[in-house]
């Protein structure tokens, strides 16, 4: 894919992701000591402290910069736990419908019951909450989808003839999920993918607003804006910077990822994402 | 005696049967998972309700009060029989039941929403048409990138911009929602401004988007094409022939933007510190009172089955091929 086979807005998003991105890397090695009390709660900007203070007087643009590396990582986890169960998962009941497929797509069916972040909490509260818990929270009120959208595509795949082929060849079920099926359907993979990210960047930091997950001190987007919003009308910037910085980073990667599908993959794989999703 | 000399060969009545079936299958074993989810956690309500340094003997009658020495099952199986009589046993941390609790809160939570859902319903349907309408042009385009930043803002960032801006800058609303749970908001209706606000800006884009996509496909279609032969005029061609031909997927859409409207919910309550289901489902995981929290779930579970059951009856009466379909 070529830069310029982008549209504008595409243009737009990838440099606002890879801005967000590069803060959330980079920052913690330029900026440290984001616990570091330094001066009255809740002080407004100074020539020093260009966003102000926080709640327990600490400086809010060294913790904006400490605070998206955790993001990041809890991203990527979550995102990679819902392929890594999805897609197999998907892959395998489009080839058999038996009923351990029609089980499996049940169970999952259940899972959409749940509103995501009450999954999350309830997660948190049978267990000792933790980071762990909101990431596979997070992950199990994904996987459905993903699965759903895995098995919609594959079946289409499942019909051909080089999967027929593939099978009176001896071909074994496993060999014919990852040689036959899943490189036909990357394109649609790849049209989800950016939703897939989205959502699990809200989840996540929707979690550490509620609570749930990271633990204070830690220096994270979604816990500072939760942790400061008693003080939106003394220092509106220690709770509007961290909660912009993953708005930026969503919208961003909505836009990068929206302008992909109409470049480089398939208009079909659009419209089944639209459907499925 | 079979299902058919029940219902007769009505195909849909027994469609809309099944469905309430499968409806009711979920909601049973979602609230089953959930209850052994919470009895099986290491240390149970017992520890919560008496706290850490409760000695064995009053650790043993917390135990038989709350009937935690039955067997799973049984106490799954009264639980409930009772919760199907609307109650949801004792909370933990509170002297109250839980359904008293959390019918208030209900309450409170579903005026919120509904009033977000009567706007943005309208509103969705309006701009996913006029973007459908005019596919291609630069008000599409324009309403399409719009339309994609708005549904991937955070709930969090939006309300607490309208909070800073609107409420605590200009004064025009409550910032923060304080009002007596008992009472309801129409005790001071301002307090529900920004809340729905912020319901209605961050879920419009999606159902916007999916409305959109099948206006636009209807427009280039053949019904269409013959409605312009005959002269008829445009915008009537919108209303009456493209928007009517999406009318199945786009219930499908407001539907799940409907259960959507209920997640993202739970991040606006807090927000706003709305007292609603949302904060009480947040304030009841910090406390761990665990009945609660079923309590939550099994409601929730009810109003997601109603609504997909009453998304499912209206898209057959509007899709006369699905009417007459045989099951």
């Amino acid at each position: 894919m070529h830069l310029r086979e982008l549209s504008p807005s595409g243009i737009v998003g990838t440099g606002i992701v890879l801005g967000v991105v590069a803060i959330a890397l980079f920052g913690p090695i330029f900026f440290s000591g984001s616990t570091e009390i330094v001066g009255r709660p809740f002080m407004m900007p100074t020539p020093g402290h260009p966003l102000g203070l926080d709640g327990y007087g600490r400086d809010v643009l060294t913790r904006l910069m400490n605070g998206g590396l955790t993001i990041l990582l809890l991203v990527t986890a979550t995102t990679a736990l819902v392929y890594a169960v999805g897609i197999p998962v998907g892959l395998f009941t489009a080839l058999h419908s038996r009923a351990l497929s029609a089980s499996a797509l049940w169970l999952f069916d259940c899972l959409l019951a749940f509103p995501p972040l009450l999954l999350v909490l309830l997660l948190a509260a049978s267990t000792a909450g933790g980071v762990t818990a909101a990431v596979i929270a997070v992950a199990a009120s994904q996987v459905p989808w993903v699965t759903r959208l895995v098995r919609a595509a594959a079946s289409e795949v499942a019909t051909s003839g080089y999967v027929d082929a593939a099978r009176l060849r001896g071909e074994s079920t496993w060999s014919i999920m990852w040689r036959e099926l899943l490189p036909n359907i990357r394109a649609t993979m790849l049209a989800d993918l950016g939703l897939r990210i989205t959502v699990s960047i809200l989840l996540i930091t929707s979690a550490s607003f509620l609570g749930v997950g990271l633990r204070p001190p830690t220096a994270d987007w979604g816990l500072m804006a939760a942790e400061n919003r008693n003080g939106l009308a003394l220092q509106p910037w220690a709770v509007l910077a961290p909660a912009a910085m993953i708005a930026l980073l969503t919208v961003g990667v909505n836009l990068m990822f929206d302008a992909w599908p109409k470049t480089s993959g398939r208009r079909h794989s659009a419209e089944l994402t639209e459907n499925v999703a | 005696m079979s299902l058919k000399s029940i219902f007769g060969a009505n195909t849909m009545s027994r469609f809309l049967l099944m469905r309430t079936v499968s409806g009711a299958g979920l909601v049973l074993v979602v609230c089953l998972a959930t209850f052994v989810a919470v009895t099986l956690l290491p240390g149970d309500a017992a520890n919560f309700v008496s706290g850490r340094s409760a000695s064995p003997e009053r650790l043993a009658e917390v135990r038989e009060r709350l009937n935690l020495n039955d067997p799973v099952a049984e106490r799954f199986f009264r639980w409930g029989l009772r919760a199907v009589q609307g109650d949801l046993g004792p909370a933990l941390t509170s002297p109250r039941q839980v359904s008293e609790i959390i019918a208030p809160r209900l309450r409170n939570s579903l005026i919120l929403a509904s009033i977000a859902a009567a706007l943005l319903v309208p509103l969705a349907v309006a701009t996913g048409a006029l973007a459908g309408a005019l596919a291609g042009g630069s008000m599409d385009r324009g309403l399409s990138v719009i339309s994609l930043v708005l549904l991937s803002m955070p709930e969090f960032f939006l309300g607490t911009l309208l909070a800073y801006w609107l409420g605590v800058k200009w004064h025009l609303f409550p910032p923060i929602a304080l009002f007596d749970a008992a009472q309801g908001p129409w005790s001071n209706p301002a307090v529900l401004v920004l809340p729905c606000l912020t319901l209605v800006i961050t879920n419009l884009g999606y159902p916007a988007r999916i409305i959109r996509a099948n206006v636009a496909e209807a427009m280039s279609g053949r019904v269409v094409l013959t409605a312009r032969l005959n002269g008829i005029p445009e915008r009537r061609i919108v209303w009456k022939y493209a928007l009517r031909n999406c009318l199945a997927p786009g219930i499908q859409v407001i539907s799940l933007t409907l259960l959507y409207l209920l997640g993202g919910i739970i991040v606006v309550e807090n927000v706003f510190q709305f007292p609603g289901i949302g904060t009480l489902a947040v304030e009841a995981t910090q406390q761990r009172d665990l009945n609660v929290v079923l309590g939550l779930v099994a409601t929730i579970t009810v109003i997601y089955a109603l609504v997909m059951l009453l998304t499912d009856t209206l898209i057959i009466l509007v899709t006369p091929k699905l009417r007459t379909l045989r099951f």
